[in-house]
Order: structure tokens, then sequence, then C-alpha cells
């Protein structure tokens, strides 16, 4: 594992303080009440949790993001082995899937909430329906990239099916089943908040339309914050885990 | 029976049995016509929407943009916009990734960040200080697409690094401008292009997606309407275009895509 | 007066990243004399590439000289010119517009890139393949595009990089005939990489032989044989005992390190 040298360190860190400086500077161009600058936005985040307003929406969003993950992970993961391993699935279904991952799904949203009703239920939906996809690409993409070889290698070995599933399959894709999974769960916190935003009675997605009405920009960025703090939590383990499965050295993570 | 034939049969099976669904359950009463309408009349609804030009629908007609031409070029304009800047933005910004190794080294955390940041919660922000109108569906368009641009074309001119094309270029004495020109252009096309399409799908979404929360024209905005107006032939038919539609550009930037792989050999 | 004079080549490369420093190179000095085909054969990692690539300017050595045709170089020349291992003809560009390539650079005008690629496609045995693109062609076939992309400039000096490398044993034995056919012909000096001590033999008049890093030369034997070299004339006593003696000292050189 290469050594990051204090001079990329030192980079990382004036971006980041450049970004926090540029935003506290655009704050105070605009106004203060047009737009808050981080300080503003860190005490009204400690605010809205006082006040009550901000942790039964965050509580809400984080168990539809918890249940549209599961969903997205189980959904993703069977159809992910199932294309990888049964080629006539691929064949069929691949090119159908990659371009149903291209379109806009938040069109298919009305769908998901006729068929849902409004409550937690489409919000999972179409959350899951959102991650579901990077799992599934990767993991058929992993398992169809293996080296055949290693196969042939079990076999000669006369390993059983399980132990050459274990021992053999399972190592090779799991890298990029583990990008998927990081990927997914990006995907699957857009499309909670997009439903949120769109229709919903609670969760941060409805906070932000409904501040958004209210012409409240400070707590919107309020909710931006919490919001980016939650992705970046849940981002920097999955990429952690990520690492450490893939344990070479550190070459280029995919971005999308 | 080949494994090609199977699979397509299977997957045409498939589309039939949607389809099926799609017209005999609100048929059969089974699914309310306010959640879906059969497939057959969607369709229908479609074709009279694309060959009249307007919408059937007595809200579009008194907001005044009853007209299909009047949403899609909004869209399209939307999406163009923002893709045109992010092209041109994010294929500088990785041509200078690329130059600039070091930059990419600082940069490169925030960039495999960057799309698990909710990027979306920043729309409603952009209508509060912009209003609501195109600048905050361009501006958020272009945040969306830029990062894909830029990654894709500095992975793409590394890739062209790493082979031996540039140590020819070199061997022969070319210049800076011959080796921008006649070896790393024709060399990285392929991989920065796979940037631009994916840019070009970023784009769409974001664009749709935009207009589909807040927004007071575009094929989203008209999708949104119908339903909350319950014109859910409408919602399907609008739908249905914009799907076609991104499937046609996509198909489209695939092919182009492919054929800029061959030529790589 | 030698055509390429090496004296007291140094070459030490630190990477960027931290890592300790490599010496690829250490005291190298050779003459080339014009005309000449030299061999240059070595254990993996001896350094015989980077001294090639700076004799032909794409790195700069650390310390000592290289003096080609009287002028010390400094960067890439036209004089020289360089056949890579790895197959490098453009795959965007057919035959004839790849061996254009370099001429094109150049400002050569139009109608005279045209004669002269088409004169050196058919040297190198590839008339009727102007149209094809790499991808169309067999490995031997795409070298000898890259070789007929060097030689249309009409080098003095032809760096080899291993350039029969990636193909298989009896492409290779046909494009060395083929090169001592062109060589023959266009009467240029070749410094020739390999790692096949018996091609370096067939097809040289010197041979030399490096050490393992970092490189020095270990041993020059000269081959003094006619050509073209058949089977029976690789077989015989002189050949053998060059072999042998060549055999032995790479052995040493692999040897110590207990890894091929």
């Amino acid at each position: 594992m290469r050594e990051k040298p204090r001079r990329v360190r030192l980079g990382q860190a004036a971006v980041l303080l450049g970004l926090l400086a540029a935003w506290e500077g655009l704050s105070r161009k605009a106004g203060g009440l047009f737009l808050p600058g981080p300080g503003a936005a860190v005490s009204t985040v400690a605010d809205g949790v006082q006040g009550g307003w901000l942790l039964p929406h965050l509580a809400t969003t984080v168990v539809e993001l918890g249940w549209a993950y599961v969903w997205a992970v189980a959904i993703g993961l069977s159809l992910g082995f199932g294309l990888g391993t049964r080629p006539v699935l691929r064949e069929a279904y691949e090119d159908l899937l990659l371009n149903l991952y291209a379109v806009p799904k938040v069109t298919l949203f009305p769908l998901f909430l006729a068929s849902f009703k409004l409550g937690m239920a489409s919000k999972v939906a179409f959350g899951a329906f959102h991650g579901l996809f990077p799992v599934a690409i990767y993991t058929w993409t992993a398992i169809r990239t293996m080296n055949p070889v290693h196969l042939k290698v079990a076999r000669s070995l006369k390993l059983s099916s399980w132990e050459t599933f274990w021992r053999v399959l399972f190592p090779a894709v799991l890298p990029g089943i583990v990008t998927g999974l990081r990927l997914g769960f990006n995907l699957t916190l857009l499309g909670v908040v997009l439903g949120e935003m769109f229709a919903s009675r609670g969760g941060l997605g409805f906070l932000l339309m409904s501040f958004a009405g209210a012409f409240d920009a400070t707590r919107i960025v309020a909710v931006i914050v919490v919001l980016v703090v939650m992705a970046l939590g849940a981002n920097g383990m999955l990429l952690a885990l990520e690492r450490r499965i893939r344990r070479g050295p550190e070459g280029y993570l995919q971005v999308s | 029976m080949t494994l090609r034939r199977k699979a397509l049969t299977l997957r045409w099976l498939t589309l039939l049995v949607l389809f099926g669904l799609v017209e005999a359950l609100p048929r059969a009463g089974l699914v309310r016509p306010a959640t879906l309408e059969p497939a057959s009349v969607i369709l229908g609804r479609l074709m009279e929407i694309i060959v009249t030009g307007s919408i059937p629908s007595p809200y579009f007609a008194r907001t005044g943009s009853p007209t299909l031409a009047s949403h899609v070029s909004a869209t399209l304009g939307s999406i163009l916009l923002s893709y045109a800047g992010a092209v041109v933005v994010g294929t500088a910004g990785g041509v200078l990734l690329w130059r600039v190794p070091l930059l990419a080294r600082i940069l490169q955390p925030y960039l495999v960040v960057y799309y698990a940041l909710p990027l979306f919660a920043l729309y409603p922000l952009f209508i509060l200080l912009f209003g609501v109108g195109f600048l905050p569906i361009v501006l958020l368009g272009f945040c969306f697409a830029i990062v894909v641009v830029m990654v894709n074309t500095a992975l793409g001119l590394r890739r062209v690094d790493e082979e031996v094309y540039p140590k020819v270029g070199r061997s022969l004495g070319l210049g800076p401008a011959q080796m921008y020109l006649s070896i790393y252009l024709p060399a990285a096309a392929p991989y920065v292009f796979s940037g631009w399409k994916l840019g070009f799908v970023y784009s769409t979404i974001s664009v749709v997606a935009s207009e589909f929360l807040i927004s007071v024209r575009g094929l989203g905005h008209v999708i949104d309407r119908s339903y909350r107006n319950f014109e859910t032939a409408n919602m399907y038919a609008a739908i249905l275009l914009v799907i076609a539609g991104v499937l046609v550009a996509n198909a489209m930037l695939t092919r182009l895509e492919r054929r800029l792989y061959r030529r790589r050999g | 007066m030698a055509i390429i004079e090496i004296r007291g080549l140094r070459k030490v490369y630190r990477p960027d990243t931290g890592a300790p420093p490599v010496e690829a190179l250490r005291d190298v000095s050779l003459s080339v004399e014009a005309g000449e085909f030299l061999a240059i054969v070595g254990p993996s990692g001896c350094g015989k590439s980077t001294l090639l690539e700076i004799v032909g300017g794409l790195q700069a050595p650390t310390s000592g000289d290289v003096v080609v045709a009287g002028e010390p170089v400094r960067g890439p020349r036209a004089d020289v010119g360089i056949v890579f291992q790895e197959d490098s003809t453009f795959p965007w560009l057919t035959t004839l517009d790849n061996v254009k390539f370099g001429l094109r650079a150049r400002g050569v005008p139009a109608a005279e890139q045209e004669e002269r690629a088409r004169q050196v496609i058919q040297l190198v045995g590839l008339r009727g393949f102007e149209r094809h693109y790499p991808r169309e062609l067999s490995g031997g076939m795409r070298q000898r595009v890259a070789i007929a992309r060097t030689l249309v400039l009409r080098p003095k000096i032809l760096l080899m990089d291993e350039p029969f490398g990636a193909l298989d044993a009896q492409t290779r034995l046909l494009l060395g005939n083929e090169l001592l056919r062109i060589w023959q012909e266009i009467g240029a000096t070749i410094l020739f990489v390999t790692h096949d001590l018996i091609e370096a033999l067939r097809l040289a008049d010197r041979v030399v032989l490096m050490t393992r890093r970092p490189g020095r030369i270990k041993r020059t034997v000269e081959t003094a044989a006619p050509r073209p070299r058949d089977e029976r004339l690789m077989a015989s006593t002189e050949m053998a005992r060059l072999a042998n003696l060549l055999w032995e000292e790479l052995r040493e050189e692999v040897g110590e390190e207990g890894q091929g």
C-alpha cells in the first residue's frame, strides 16, 4: 500500500478548507438569509435535533433506506447471480436491464405510488428499484469476467460444489460485488430521497421540499448537511470494506 | 435450439407477458384506471399526442402550454445545455487532471465520493436561490454530469500513456501539438467518448427528475401534472415517450461508442 | 569512427513514490561500427531496453556519454529509428497510413509520402496489404508494419527492442531472415536486443552479453560467420562453442539471483 506523501494530504486538506471557505464567502455575499454559511448550517442542525423537527424525519429516512437497501441487495444479488451463472438468462435480459439502468427511473415513480400508495412502502420500493441495478450489474460482470481457469483448477483438485463456491468462486467475485454494493447504496439513498421529495409526508426529502415551499434556505441547508454526513459516513465504511477486500494498491476506485 | 434463439424467445416472451398484463389487468377491473390504463389505450393516447402535437388535457390548455413541442423543446433544451457545459468543462478538467498527476491524487477521494452525495438535495436550494425556471434545472444537470465526464477523460488519457503509442510518437520526433492530435486524440477517443455517453445519461436523468419535482415546462413536468390530475393515460403516454427517447439516444450513442472501440482493434 | 559511442553509461531510477532507487545500468561502454549488426542479450531486468531507449533519446542517462554519428544524444533523432516489442501499430490507421505516419509528421509532400511508403511496404513483404487495418493482420505482419514505419524514414541506425519477442517461434525465424535481407539491402546499423541467445548468434556480427542488474557488459563475442546461417552452420563447432560460452556466462548471471 503506497504511503500518501505529505504533499497530497496537505493538498486534500487545502481543498476541503477551500470549499468550506468558499461556502462561507458565498453566504456572506448573498446575505446570510439567502444562503447560510457552514456555521449557521451546523447550528441549525443542532436546533433541529433539540427542536424535534429533525430526528423523526431522519428516522423515517433511515428506516426507509435500510429496508430499501436490503431489498436492493437481495434482488440485485439474485439477478446478478442468475444472469451471471446462466448464459441463457444473460443473453435474454442483460441488454434490457442495462437499458433500464440508463432510463430516468424517476418517471416510473407514479407507478410505484399507485401500486404501494403513500407511505413508506412506495419509497422503499422505489429506492430498492434504483439500488438493485448496480448490485446486479457488478455481480454478473464479476462472475462473467472471472478467469475460467480457476474453475478448471478446482475441478482438477476434485473440490466439492460447496468448496468450489466458497473457496474459488466467492473470493474471485467478491471485489466486484462489494463495489456494486457501495454504488447500490448510493443509488438507493438517491431513490429514497427522491421519493420523499416527490410525494411523502415524512422523511428528509419531504423536509427539503416543505422548507423550499416556506423559503427557509437555512433549514434546507441544514438538512443537506445531515444528508451529506449520512452519505459520507456510509460510504466511508463501504469504501473501507471495499479496500480491505480488494487489498490491492490504491488503484482507481469506481466513481459511478 | 441454440442459446441465442432460446434467449431471444425468453426475452420476447417476457415482454409479451408484461404487455399482456398491462393490457389485461386494467380491463379486467383488477387495477383501477387511476393506477393503470390498458396498454392499448396508452399507446393510442401516445399516438394521438404525437400526431396532433398537443396534450389532451384541460389543465395544459388552461396554462397555455398544450403543445407537445413546447415541452419536448424545454426538456431537450435543458438536457443539451447542461450536457454541453458538462462536456466542455468536464473534458477540459479531465485533461487537466491527466496533465497534473498531483492534482489528480489530491482530488481522488473527493471524486470517488462525489456521486455518493445526494446531489439532488441541491435542487430545492437552487430553486430558492434562482427561482423556478431553467437555471436550477440546467445547473443541477451540469453538476450531475460533469464528474463522470472528467473522470473518464482522465482515465482514458492515462490508459494511453501506459501503452506504447506515445513512445512511438516521441521516437518519431513529434512535437507536442502533433502528439495530442495524432496520437492521444485517436488513442483516447473511445474512452473519452464513453464518458461523454455517460454524461448524457446523467444529464437526462437529472433534468427529467428536476422537471418532475418542480418546474413549469418539460416532459417531466407533464408526467407530474398528469399524475396529480389523475390523467393516467396522458401520464403513461408521456412516460413512454421519455423512455423511448432516452433509449433511442442511448442506442445511437452506444453504436458510436462501439465504432470508436472497434477502430482501436 | 564508430557510429555509436557509449562511454561509462549509468542509469538510476528514482521513483517518486518514495521506493528505493533502482540502478538499471552501471558503467556501460560500447562501440558500434557503421553498418554493423549488433545483438544485445542478457537476463531479464538487466537494462537492455533501458540502454536502447537511452541511445534512442527516449530516456536520459544519469551519467556517461552517448554519441551517435558524432553528435551527443539529446533526444530522439531523425537518423535513429526505434522498433518496440509490443505491437505499436496504430490500430486506427491502415498499413499505408501507419507507414506514412512519420513522414507526415515531418511535412514530407504527399506524393513523396505515397511513393516511399509503398516502396518500403514492398521491402518488408507486405505488398497488397496497404489498406488493411492492424486488427486484420497477424502479429508478425504488424511488426513488419512497425518496421516499415521506421525504415521509411531512412534511419542510419535501427534500434530494435525484442521486436519478435511477442511472436511465435516460426514467425520469429522467418522475420529474422527477412530482417537480414532488409539489412543487407539498406545497409543500416542495427542494435538488436533479444533474450534469445541463438537468435542473437544467428543474426548478428557481434553479440554483447550483459550482466544482471545493475547491467554492465560482461562479454562480447564475434560471430564471424557467413550468412545465411542455416541449421547446419548453427550446429557447427565454432557456433556451438560460442553458444556454450554465452550460455555459461548467462547462467552465472541468472543463477546468482536464483530466478529466471
